[in-house]
Parts: structure tokens; C-alpha cells; sequence
């Protein structure tokens, strides 16, 4: 065979999750390539101009703690950075921005551009080159015959992509742009379960053409939350977004045309997602809701594009134009775009290992949409995974797991290889069972210890890190060996149960309205390190109890979570598991205890049987 | 695997039932009878062959229940046999000897259907309570669980709870919705309502418990005063060593008694004395420790030792029936017991103990008066609903808004007690709701 190049681990896709992928198995110096249709579209966003919000913002910030990329371009490019639910508690603040679209391709591009072991191609792949059960290589349009030791696929909407504009019907992977074809017909032949989802984007509008003039207006944050733990200080001017509503005479046209829309003529067979209906789905199935929000996002400073969130539609263009029209602030619009759905291959992640290996081929990981998720959050953050775990595989070193009670990137993917997915997959804080342990304002002290490990985070922030890590420490010392009593506590109008017991600056920190401030006017000799301990150690004491308690419970979690399944368990052999059970375990293998709970219709009985097999087998092993 | 079993008791009976169960149980019964399988759920004479041979071993009637609608969820056959030792060992060995078949192990069968989902938690508890029933009572009790009664109202709060943690869920995940007006108005009034029929069902004087598990008597005194003997005449039973030396029984004694159709547990205690050994001191802890738990404490003295009274100090009276024993003997020195109404008997001469009975009925009757609206009938349920109650109190503490995602904490613990409790836990449930009663989505 003719090889024009070799690389170690290969990227195919420029998109959030091939991005992060190649840039972590570059981290990890191995010798890494990206290939992608074009150049310049690397790092687009293809939807929404937002990076972040519930869950997504938290998945940012983990990606960040690894020392990502995601964090520190958005936060480059954020023109609106907004922190959701600021005042709910700080286990589900949400950070959030718009991002300029032309800023973040930028950042994403040069940064991409500073790994000297990462290599970029602009040359579609147009077909894999097997060894038996394993990868080893690809033919790309060019005619290149490239081999390398793992492959990382993360081809987003674009494996056999369909966009739907009404009746028409246009293979493509975004707006003008080439599907990929071939290749989910050459994973089909290895038994790879193969699915079809759908989802949409609004119409694009030319701002020039509204009236912004009667509009409610969101402001950007006057103190922006950024995500990654590096940024200090924000570079560009912040814009507001304006609020309109449909209506009524909206809602009519669109019910009139429904027969139109290519949801509802029966032309799409993928599932779309509940949590992103199409304004046809909203006005379909909430009949008594009588008007819709739209948030219209600017997407970028020197753009005049607006993605009006909240009315993704595959009506034809000229319905879309009358909808428009019909709307306060619209009325003269210029649609620069119209809206469409796409629908798109994704592989059952149920094939897929915890590393985002698939099972039945060796050397081929699987990240991003294809995996059945929605999102660029979602996305990047198995980039990341399959990209660690891909140059760990090179390097023979263990592979790198996080699991639900560290991470969010943790609860995704074990969402995704033990239940497979229904939907489109978004991440959500409801998904996490630990939710007040995992916090975006915590994901360096959850996950960057992990990252130094094994060699992923350059010197800055691994310098960074252990200094806050050392200074809280010492101030949580200090904390817990400084004492008052409650009579001496209320001089300072802290009142606590008189019982004559001495209780700890930690202890007076999580009473009702006391902070660190407070503190201080108690202890003056308490030393500021920075705002961001002080907040930490604020948080923490917010929590008192329920961290204690979740605490417990994770230690509980992790004892049966982590009981290994050995490789080889014949499941067949199994008294008392029903064949249904039995198809689901060896379908999906789990590796561990946990996992095997997971598995959507297992029931907690067919585990115990498992687990007493399991712990049966480790006690002979002993003997 | 499929699994087979003697399904009816063992020993020499009229028909003998034999259960099988199993993907392959359709094969494994042809294999037994000649020709094709009966129609679906409809009892065939047979003739039972030794699988494989032409040896006859019996004719009965066989009835197939194919997967799903059969006790277990999977293929199922019944073979009605005569009830001969020798036939069912013979039809048992014959099964044995057929490939992935094996006998079942106890309550596989209900462990089965509990993991097919024929059935929830807590049927399949109230399954084995039917089967180990002694008394009408406690049948009845197990029917009631079994057609649904407690799943009904567990799965009824937690649908509650579900339903308001999904509005809470919703305003976590979904800041920027536009999501309707007073979605929180009504979810401290629903949670109140929860709150409160949990409350009222765990006020049950834990009569279901005491049902499923017997009405708990210890019988308690100083020693020699007869509490052994008193025992066995009730269980006409030689169950407690009985000798005529201080301080033989040492450990607690139950014996398993059926009263007027109340089922009942009394055990016999270590007689109390100061004691300098060891194991008698321990003995006599664990009598106290029995008087606390009990539902009642026969408190049996003797002439000889009502002086011996120290130890009431540390027992609830009031759940307590005092007894003079050897009256038989003729002595009378029983005045400082005279207050607490004690009655007096003679084991021996079997004098004055209708008298007891008719006490203790009475106390029984009392205690089993609330039977109609119970639903808890074990430790379990009782220990999550408290859990539930606990985290639902915590959830009503929280006031303030930066408190929105502990409060949201409190009730997702509450509703995994109650998910516990049904053998049910899932966040897609959640999601579910959320969707259905919003239209999300910017």
C-alpha cells in the first residue's frame, strides 16, 4: 500500500468536538492531524452565535479545566456574556455568551495553529481503510493514502445530511456546504447501528431592516463570568439582544401552511429534540400558548446577521418571509437566509466505550453529533475525551474516565453508552445526580488535578492551579482553627443558638447573610488571597450538610460504580436473567457495576444477580 | 436458563403442580410430552414421558402460558401430576437432566416477574407475605398490598412530587423560557397536601408491621416466677427449658401463636435478679430491651418475689398486664402489686388463665383497630417514607431564592425515597414531565 503520510492520531472534521480532539491529543504530544473539508471553516458555528448556558456552560468550563480550547476562545469572542441564574445558588449558575462568529472561528483557528505536532489538511476523506476489526487509515478526495494508529470521526450534521426548505430537499452538511457520503454505508457493514436525527435553524435577518426601536432589551452583564479560568478581562465591547414575540395572525399562517412544513408533510423520519421544537411544533402542540418568545441574537460586531432564536422552521422561504413580516419589530425584514432542517446520521453511542472507542472497530473513535448530541458544548466536550483517550492508546497509558459523580462530561457520556439516545442529547443540570458537588465555579478543583496527571495542561495553568489550590487549602485552615463563642458572635450581629458552644470561622460562615466580609470584621487577622477563594470558601459553606451528605453518597456510589466487570463474563451462563436482560448486557457490555444500572430496562435485580456473580468470582480469584 | 420447581407443597398430596419457566420452556415441555403443545391457557391431558425416552411417568393435565401473559413474563408451563413422591421426584430428575434447566431457586419465580415487570416491588413483596400467611388477617393484609392498595398511593405522591420537582427542573435548566406565570404558586400547597397524607399513614400505630410480622408479647418478671411455663401453656409446646433453678433461660424464646385470628409473637425472657454473672447480666439487658419493643409485657411475678419490683422503673406501664403466679400456693403477700390491678393464676392448676386471655385479646383488639387505611407493613416503606418526610421538611424551610437549587436538592432526595420505596428512579421521567407541560425551546 502507498502511504503518503503517517500520523498517530488523526482528526477527520474541523468542527467543536475535531477541534478539541486534535488540539488534546496534540497536548498529549503525540503526532496529530486534522482533516476537514475547508480550511476556513474551521471552528464555525453552525447554529446559534452562543456558547453556554445550564449544563453546557458547566460542560465549558470542564473542557476549560482541562486545559481546553472552548473556554478561552469564547471567552475572546463573547460580545454578551451573561451568567443564568445568578441568584438560584451557585450549583446552577449557568455562564453564558454570545460569541462573535467570525471572533471564534478566528481564535479557534490561530490557536489550533500553535500546536507545532498538529497538522491541518483541507481534503475530505472519502473512505477508511480497514485491517479485519480495526481502522488503520483512509483514502481522502485528493487521492491520499494516509494510515495512522487512531481515527477520530466527528463529522457533525454532515454523514449523509438532508436539509429540508419545504418540499425541497438539499444533501448538504450546513447551508452550501457538501455532505459526506459513503462512509456511514462503509460502518454499516461492521453491524453499526445507524439512526436518523433531525434538527433546524431559524431564518437569518439582516438587522439593517428591523425596527429594534419598541423591543425589550437584554443587556450583557455588568460583571462578566467568564469561562475559562485564565481569562482576567474581557476584549470586546458587549451588545444587547432585543426580545419580540409571534402572535396570533403568526400562529394562523403557520397553521394554515403546516401541511407545508417538511416536519409535518411527512418528509423527515429523523427525531428532533423536545428542548428545540421548530416554531411549527410549538404552535402545533401548545395550542393555548398564545404568543412565542424570540431572543434576537446579534452574530457578531461587524455583522449584520441576526439569528432570531426560537423560530427554527422548515417552512418553504416564502411562508418564512410572511411569518416575519407578521412580527412586532420585523415587519419590513430582510431575510438573508431561510430557515431549514437537516436531518443527519448519527451511530448508536450504545456502540461506543467509555473512552468513545467503538466496540466493533478498533482504533476508531467516535465524538460530537454523530454521537447522537446536540450542542457545541456537547460536542466539544467528547472532542476532548476521544482526543485524550486516543493518544493515551498511543502512548499504551490508561485510558482517562470521568465518571458522574466528577464530571458533567462524565454524566453525558455515560448517558450516552449505557442508555443511548432517543433525541438529539443535550446536556441539562436535572441529568446530574451530584449536582451541587459538580459547579462550574468548582470544575478546576474537580478536574485539573486529573489533567496534570497525565501530562495535559501546560505550565501556566498548571502553575496557576496549584497556587489557588495551595492558598485555599491554608485558608481553610485557618478557617476551621479560628473559634467563637455565640454570646461574642452576636456583638457583631450573628445570632446563633446560645448553648455556650464554641463554634469555628467556618462553621460562622455558613450562617444566613454572613460572608467573608463579615468574617473578617470578626477575625480582622483573616489574610485575602483573591475574590475568587473567598468565594470559593462562601460556596462550601452555602452547602455545609448537603455536601457532607452527597459526599457520603458518591463514597457509596463509587464502591459499587466501581466494582469492575470482568471482560469475559458470559452472560448467557447467568441463572435467573431474562434473555432480554442477557441481549442488553452483551450488546453493551458494561465495564463496571455502575454502568450496568444505567442500562435503560435493567432492572436493580438482574444487577444484583450480576453483582453477586461478580463478587462470587473475585472471592475465588482470592483463594 | 429455564428453571422448573414443585410448585405445590412437598409430600403426599391429591395433584402435585410443577412449574417451568424460561425462553426455551415451550422445548423443554415437548421434550416431556408427546406431539404438539396445547393450546395457550388451556388445561390438556397429557401423557408425561421421561424426557427424550418412551418411559411413561404419569398423565396430567398441562397448561401453556406463552411469554408475555404468564405469572413469570416469559414462557411458562404447568404440569398438574399426581401428587406421588415418586412421580414428581421422577418428572424432577427427568428436567433436571435437559440442557440450560435447572431447579429454581426460592422465589425465583415472583423474582422473575418482578424483573420482567410483571410486577412492582412491592407486589412482589406482598407475594411472598400471601405465601407465608398464617392467619385471615394477614392474608388479607397481603391481598390488599398485592391488588395494588400502597403502590397506588406510593406512585400517587411521587407522581406529585415528580410533577413539582419537574417545574422547579424546568426553571433551573430553562432560565431565559418564557415559562408560564404561578408554575411555583401551587408547589408548596401540593407538597403540604404530600406531607400530610404521609404523616397520616405513618400514624398507623404501625398495625401493618404488626400484622405482617405478629403482634409482639414478652412475657418479663424476676426469675423462677414461671415465665417459661407460662409460655408453654400457651404454645402447648416444650419451647423454654423449664426447671425448677433460678436463671435457666438466659437467651429469648419466641414462639409464633395464632389468637382469635390476630397473629402473635410472644417470647419468653431471662428472669431479672441482680445477677454478678456475665451472661445472665446480658441476658436480662436484652429482656428490657424486649419489654421496650413489644406491643405488650405480661409482667409475671410470684408471692415470693413481688418485692422484686426495681426494674419497672424502666418499663412503659402502660402497655403492660400484671400477673401473680402460684396462687396455688396459697400465700397472699402480694399487696405492693395491688395498684397496678395484677391478676392472679396458678399455671399448675391451670386457674384464673382465661381471665389473662381475655385481657390480652382485649389489648389486641385495640391495637389492630385502624387495619382499614394502613399501607405500610414493613420497616422498609416506614424508613423511606420518613426519609421522604425528613427531606420534604427541609424543602418547606427553604425560603430564600439562593436557596432555589438546595430546595430543589430536599425534593429530589424526598422523591428518590418514594422512587425507592416502588422500586423506581429515573431522570428521564423528569425531562418527560418538563416537556410535556412546557413548550420549550429558544
Amino acid at each position: 500500500m502507498r502511504n503518503d503520510f503517517f500520523f498517530d492520531v488523526v482528526v477527520i472534521g474541523g468542527g467543536h468536538a475535531g477541534c478539541e480532539a486534535a488540539a488534546a491529543s496534540a497536548r498529549l504530544g503525540v503526532n496529530t492531524a486534522l482533516f476537514t473539508h475547508k480550511l476556513e471553516t474551521i471552528g464555525e458555528m453552525s447554529c446559534n452565535p452562543a456558547i453556554g448556558g445550564l449544563g453546557k456552560g458547566h460542560l465549558v468550563r470542564e473542557i476549560d479545566s482541562l486545559d481546553g480550547l472552548m473556554g478561552e476562545v469564547a471567552d475572546k469572542s463573547g460580545i454578551q456574556f451573561r451568567l443564568l441564574n445568578r441568584s438560584r445558588g451557585p450549583a446552577v449558575r449557568g455562564p453564558r455568551t454570545q460569541s462573535d462568529r467570525s471572533l471564534y472561528k478566528k481564535f479557534m483557528q490561530s490557536k489550533l495553529a500553535n500546536y507545532c505536532n498538529l497538522s491541518t489538511f483541507a481534503d475530505p476523506v472519502i473512505s477508511f481503510i480497514f485491517n479485519k476489526n480495526a481502522v488503520n487509515g483512509f483514502i481522502t478526495l485528493s487521492g491520499k493514502t494516509v494510515s495512522c494508529d487512531k481515527l477520530i470521526l466527528t463529522t457533525g450534521t454532515f454523514l449523509n445530511g438532508l436539509i429540508h426548505i419545504g418540499n425541497e430537499k438539499t444533501p448538504a452538511g450546513r447551508y452550501n456546504e457538501k455532505p459526506t457520503t459513503g462512509l456511514s454505508e462503509q460502518l454499516e457493514k461492521y453491524n453499526f447501528t445507524i439512526g436518523r436525527l433531525k434538527t433546524g435553524t431559524p431564518p437569518r435577518l439582516d438587522s439593517r431592516t428591523i425596527n429594534f426601536a419598541n423591543l425589550e432589551e437584554q443587556q450583557a452583564d455588568i460583571d462578566p463570568y467568564f469561562f475559562s479560568f485564565l481569562t482576567t478581562k474581557n476584549i470586546n465591547p458587549q451588545v444587547s439582544c432585543r426580545m419580540t414575540y409571534t402572535n396570533e395572525k403568526v400562529h394562523k399562517i403557520i397553521s394554515e401552511n403546516i401541511k407545508l412544513s417538511a416536519i409535518y408533510s411527512g418528509n423527515i423520519k429523523g427525531v428532533g429534540p423536545r428542548y428545540c421544537p421548530s416554531i411549527e411544533d410549538k404552535v402545533f402542540k401548545f395550542t393555548n400558548k398564545l404568543r412565542h418568545q424570540i431572543f434576537l441574537e446579534p452574530e457578531g460586531l461587524n455583522d449584520h446577521t441576526i439569528y432570531p432564536n426560537g423560530i427554527s422552521t422548515s417552512l418553504p422561504a416564502d411562508v418564512q418571509a410572511e411569518i416575519c413580516s407578521n412580527i412586532s419589530g420585523l415587519e419590513n425584514v430582510k431575510i438573508l437566509r431561510p430557515g431549514y432542517a437537516i436531518e443527519y446520521d448519527y451511530v448508536d453511542p450504545r456502540e461506543l466505550f467509555l473512552t468513545l472507542e467503538t466496540k466493533k472497530i478498533k482504533n476508531l473513535f467516535l465524538a460530537g453529533q454523530i454521537n447522537g448530541t446536540t450542542g457545541y458544548e456537547e460536542a466539544a466536550a467528547q472532542g476532548l475525551i476521544a482526543g485524550i483517550n486516543a493518544a493515551q492508546s498511543v502512548k499504551k497509558s490508561e485510558p482517562f474516565i470521568l465518571d458522574r459523580s466528577e464530571a458533567y462530561i462524565g454524566v453525558m457520556i455515560d448517558d450516552l453508552v449505557t442508555k443511548g439516545v432517543a433525541e438529539p442529547y443535550r446536556m441539562f443540570t436535572s441529568r446530574a445526580e451530584y449536582r451541587l458537588s459538580l459547579r462550574a465555579d468548582n470544575a478546576d478543583l474537580r478536574l485539573t488535578k486529573k489533567g496534570i496527571d497525565i501530562g495535559l495542561i501546560k505550565d501556566d495553568r498548571k502553575r496557576i492551579f496549584i497556587e489557588k489550590s495551595r492558598n485555599l487549602l491554608k485558608m481553610s485552615k485557618i478557617m476551621i482553627n479560628l473559634n467563637i463563642s455565640p454570646s461574642k458572635v452576636a456583638k457583631f450581629g450573628v445570632n446563633i443558638a446560645k448553648d455556650g458552644i464554641l463554634r469555628s470561622a467556618e462553621q460562622i460562615l455558613s450562617q444566613k447573610d454572613v460572608n467573608m466580609s463579615k468574617i473578617r470584621e470578626i477575625w480582622p487577622s483573616i489574610p485575602f488571597k483573591s475574590k475568587e477563594i473567598d468565594e470559593q470558601l462562601e460556596i462550601k459553606a452555602h452547602y455545609r450538610g448537603y455536601l457532607i451528605k452527597q459526599k457520603a453518597d458518591i463514597l457509596a456510589f463509587k464502591k459499587d460504580e466501581n466494582l469492575k466487570i470482568p471482560e469475559g463474563v458470559n452472560y448467557d451462563s447467568l441463572s435467573g436473567l431474562s434473555n432480554e436482560v442477557k441481549s442488553k448486557f452483551k450488546k453493551i457490555r458494561p465495564k463496571t457495576m455502575g454502568q450496568a444500572l444505567r442500562i435503560d430496562g435493567i432492572t436493580p435485580a438482574a444487577v444484583y444477580i450480576l453483582l453477586s456473580h461478580v463478587k462470587r468470582k473475585s472471592i475465588k480469584n482470592i483463594a | 436458563m429455564t428453571i422448573y420447581a414443585l410448585s405445590s407443597g412437598p409430600g403426599l398430596a391429591g395433584v402435585a403442580v410443577i412449574r417451568i419457566s424460561g425462553y426455551d420452556a415451550e422445548n423443554v415441555v415437548l421434550s416431556i410430552i408427546k406431539g404438539k403443545l396445547p393450546k395457550p391457557r388451556i388445561a390438556t391431558l397429557k401423557k408425561i414421558y421421561s424426557p427424550g425416552t418412551n418411559e411413561l411417568i404419569d398423565e396430567g393435565i398441562v397448561i401453556w402460558f406463552p411469554s408475555p401473559n404468564s405469572y413469570t413474563g416469559e414462557n411458562m408451563v404447568e404440569i398438574h401430576v399426581h401428587g406421588s413422591k415418586a412421580v414428581v421426584q421422577s418428572i424432577l430428575d427427568g428436567l433436571s437432566k435437559i440442557k440450560n434447566c435447572r431447579l429454581a431457586e426460592p422465589g425465583e419465580f415472583t423474582k422473575r416477574a418482578f424483573q420482567n415487570e410483571k410486577i412492582n416491588l412491592l407486589k412482589a413483596e406482598s407475594i411472598g407475605d400471601l405465601i407465608a400467611s398464617e392467619t385471615e388477617i394477614q392474608r388479607k393484609q397481603a391481598l390488599k398490598i398485592m391488588s395494588g392498595k400502597s403502590s397506588d398511593k406510593f406512585n400517587l405522591w411521587r407522581e406529585i412530587l415528580l410533577k413539582t420537582l419537574s417545574y422547579l427542573e424546568a426553571k433551573i435548566d430553562f432560565p431565559e423560557e418564557d415559562l408560564p406565570d404561578g408554575v411555583l404558586k401551587n408547589i408548596n400547597k401540593d407538597i403540604e397536601i404530600v406531607k400530610s397524607q404521609i404523616n397520616k399513614s405513618l400514624n398507623d400505630s404501625k398495625v401493618g408491621e404488626r400484622i405482617r410480622e405478629g403482634f409482639k408479647i414478652a412475657i418479663l418478671g424476676p426469675t423462677n416466677a414461671g415465665k417459661s411455663s407460662l409460655l408453654n401453656y400457651f404454645s402447648n409446646r416444650e419451647v423454654a427449658i423449664v426447671s425448677e433453678f433460678a436463671g435457666t433461660t438466659r437467651d429469648i424464646i419466641e414462639v409464633h401463636l395464632n389468637i382469635d385470628g390476630f397473629p402473635v409473637i410472644m417470647s419468653d425472657t431471662a428472669g431479672i435478679r441482680k445477677s454478678e454473672d456475665e451472661i445472665e447480666k446480658r441476658g436480662i439487658k436484652l429482656a428490657l430491651k424486649k419489654a421496650e419493643d413489644a406491643d405488650l409485657n405480661i409482667l409475671l411475678f410470684e408471692p415470693k418475689s413481688v418485692d422484686f419490683t426495681y426494674f419497672l422503673e424502666d418499663l412503659d406501664l402502660k402497655k403492660s398486664i400484671f400477673v401473680i403466679n402460684k396462687s396455688d400456693l396459697g400465700e397472699k403477700n402480694t399487696k405492693n402489686l395491688e395498684s397496678y390491678n395484677p391478676i392472679s393464676i396458678s399455671i399448675k392448676n391451670e386457674t384464673n388463665i382465661d381471665q389473662l386471655i381475655s385481657k390480652i385479646k382485649k389489648n389486641l383488639k385495640n391495637k389492630f383497630v385502624s387495619v382499614g387505611d394502613t399501607i405500610i407493613t414493613r420497616e422498609r416503606h416506614r424508613q423511606h417514607l420518613l426519609q421522604c418526610i425528613f427531606h420534604l421538611d427541609e424543602f418547606s424551610k427553604k425560603k430564600d431564592e439562593n436557596d432555589f437549587d438546595k430546595a430543589a436538592e430536599d425534593l429530589r432526595l424526598a422523591t428518590r425515597h418514594l422512587g425507592m420505596l416502588v422500586g423506581k428512579v429515573d431522570v428521564e421521567e423528569i425531562l418527560g414531565s418538563i416537556f410535556k407541560d412546557f413548550c420549550i425551546g429558544k
